[in-house]
């Protein structure tokens, strides 16, 4: 009742840390956010009949059986030995290929936006339209010429193809979302370093680029989410040495036995770590990316 | 010599004529002004001097030597910006260094000079702070500071006080006085503030729509303003500016149809040589009348409007025949509104400009 109260009492509110009331209120609707990744982190955890239970169960003890299951599998025949499922290779492919194609993407989206930005085209804002068209298609539509070019070059079922195609996939919204921090940053500095004798690299290294840290952080979290999980390119166009965590992971639904529930829960969960990890290492630097320019120096 | 030429500079912004045909001469150890209301193409006169805009005629010349095709960083020129563009990457100290190392100095030679332009400029306790962790009136400083560390050739200033408070205008417009006082270099300050370019210019040069309206000392852009665009430019409050009817002209004397009154006024005489009957337009500062008891020839009478008391002056607005006058009186001197007042135009204070809007003098 207290903390009822507390919520609606009007004394001591505002610029204060918030109360126990408010604190509980966000937990319970973070709680309501999280819960179906909490839910997916637990059944990794699970053996098979806790995972299958109905009701289903809270509290169990937990075990490892399905993490191991992820990278090793019991052969059929022979002894029973066990044999790699190659998990440990996708997840490999999986942060190869999308950080080379988000890095790909940065550096070319970087120098370009500060092209649009700074040295503008005649109809400049054509040539971002033109280039955010390129996102407007669904992928769906655009996959089968992809997947039969990338046969005719060669380039089909290699990293270097899914690498530039997911820096190709990237390039427009990188481009538009640095425009947009090239744009906030004033061109006086790099004028003023013109002047104290800084060649045209030496203003966008030394001068724009620690300036947009952050603008870089938000842009590379985004396009390394959207490239990570990326699903359909990955089907179509790895093979089975380059293909990504999602395309495996979809491989192990339907097994012999109906979907093993705890072993995609444990793929999911070790496929979460990585983004996890980025955007926790980033979030810094995320938060005043994406806030940049809301506050009026 | 630290000098700067501009002939005939013009910039062209597609259709727009930013800067038309601008001449200006700066000499070592000369600080020029270039006013102007907000878009009258003195920034982009100023920028074109540094190089960081092209130019779509004309020449710039900087120590004697023609500049136009090189760049920025290689005119040996430094440049205060208005919102000063520190690098906010960089700390006061790497900021201050930062155009040195252009210059391949050795780093205890930086450091030297570091040190020392930031006594001067009192920066000694913020070197090691980022930009955005300093007051306005340090940013300022540093601002100044890294641009005279490097002994250039010349200075640029543009709209250096802006984005200060008053009292740290005043402060450091007798600053940056001093600091180019002992420098003696050729200095372009391009400001929008007539106070500012009247305190720290040796010379003014007014700009309007891409054209210089006149160049000269304070002084005599004051006393001396060549056309109607000067006269009503500069000055606060604004010149009086009437529209009259020159009659008769007599040893020195002119006498004027103003408002439906005749009025003799002392006026430079090479207004003999205007027609009678010529119209003209009479300027006189709102400091230059006298409140006078009793109506003469010599008086101009109006109705007390409205009063503006600004402390040691009174400002006193009249009418007359829907013209609107401005007077600035004494404190000590008390009208009522509505009373009716005479007053008389101190001798040589009146400039007559004929139809083109010129000044008529010899």
């Amino acid at each position: 009742m207290s903390v009822l109260l507390s919520l609606f009492s009007k004394k001591e509110r505002r610029l204060r840390e918030a109360g126990w009331g408010w604190t509980l209120f966000a937990g319970i609707i973070s709680l309501i956010y999280f819960f179906p990744v909490l839910w997916i982190i637990m059944t990794a955890f699970k053996t098979r009949a806790d995972a299958l239970a109905t009701p289903p169960v809270f509290f169990f003890t937990p075990t490892l059986e399905n993490f191991v299951a992820v990278f090793y599998r019991v052969a059929q025949t022979g002894g029973g030995e066990a044999i790699s499922t190659g998990m440990g290779g996708f997840f490999f492919n999986s942060i190869f290929v999308a950080s080379a194609g988000v890095f790909l993407a940065l550096i070319i989206g970087t120098l370009a936006s500060y092209g649009f930005s700074r040295y503008p085209l005649k109809g400049n804002d054509t040539y971002l339209f033109v280039v955010l068209t390129t996102r407007m298609l669904p992928p769906i539509i655009v996959i089968i010429p992809i997947f039969l070019m990338f046969r005719m070059v060669g380039l089909s079922g290699s990293y270097i193809g899914v690498i530039l195609l997911y820096a190709a996939f990237n390039l427009p919204f990188s481009i538009w979302m640095m425009k947009s921090f090239f744009d906030e940053l004033s061109p006086d500095v790099e004028d003023s370093a013109r002047m104290d004798g800084s060649s045209e690299f030496g203003v966008f290294f030394k001068m724009c680029i620690p300036q947009l840290k952050a603008g870089l952080a938000a842009t590379a979290v985004f396009a390394v989410i959207l490239t990570w999980n990326e699903f359909l390119f990955a089907l179509l166009l790895t093979s089975t040495d380059t293909r990504t965590v999602p395309v495996a992971m979809a491989r192990t639904i339907g097994g012999e036995i109906g979907v093993e529930w705890g072993l995609l829960a444990a793929i999911i969960t070790l496929f979460l770590v990585p983004v996890f990890a980025v955007t926790y290492l980033l979030q810094n630097h995320l938060l005043r990316g994406v806030t940049f320019g809301t506050i009026k120096k | 010599m630290s000098t700067i030429q501009v002939t005939n500079l013009t910039k062209r912004f597609g259709d727009m004529l930013a800067v038309s045909g601008v001449d200006l001469d700066v000499a070592a150890g000369e600080v020029l002004c270039l006013l102007g209301p907000s878009g009258c193409g003195k920034t982009t006169t100023l920028r074109m001097i540094a190089g960081l805009e092209t130019t779509t005629d004309g020449e710039v010349r900087i120590a004697g030597k023609r500049v136009n095709e090189i760049s920025p960083s290689e005119r040996d020129i430094a440049m205060v910006f208005q919102f000063y563009a520190l690098y906010p990457s960089l700390t006061v100290a790497e900021n201050l260094g930062f155009p040195l190392h252009h210059d391949k100095l050795p780093q205890s030679e930086i450091d030297h000079l570091v040190s020392e332009v930031a006594r001067k400029l009192a920066l000694t306790d913020v070197l090691h702070r980022l930009p955005g962790y300093l007051a306005e009136g340090e940013k300022q400083r540093v601002a100044v500071a890294r641009a005279i560390i490097r002994d250039p050739n010349c200075f640029l200033f543009d709209e250096p006080l802006s984005r200060l408070d008053v009292e740290l205008r005043q402060t450091m417009r007798g600053q940056i006085k001093e600091i180019l006082d002992g420098l003696s270099k050729a200095t372009v300050i391009v400001t929008h503030d007539q106070l500012e370019a009247l305190t720290m210019a040796d010379r003014i040069a007014v700009m309007r729509d891409g054209k210089i309206e006149q160049v000269a000392s304070p002084h005599d852009i004051f006393t001396k303003p060549k056309n109607l665009f000067v006269a009503g430019f500069i000055g606060t409050p604004a010149m009086n500016l009437q529209e009259a009817v020159l009659t008769g002209y007599e040893a020195g004397m002119g006498t004027f149809q103003v408002a439906n009154q005749t009025v003799a006024i002392a006026v430079n005489p090479a207004v003999q040589n205007l027609a009678s009957g010529a119209s003209v337009t009479l300027g006189i500062r709102p400091r230059a009348y006298d409140i006078i008891s009793e109506a003469a020839d010599d008086t101009f009478s109006a109705e007390v409007d409205l009063i503006e008391p600004m402390g040691a002056e009174t400002l006193i607005h009249m009418m007359e025949s829907d013209t609107d006058v401005r007077v600035v009186v004494d404190r000590t001197v008390h009208l009522t509104q509505g009373e009716r007042v005479h007053m008389r135009c101190r001798p040589d204070q009146a400039h007559v400009f004929n139809t083109e809007g010129n000044r008529v003098f010899s």
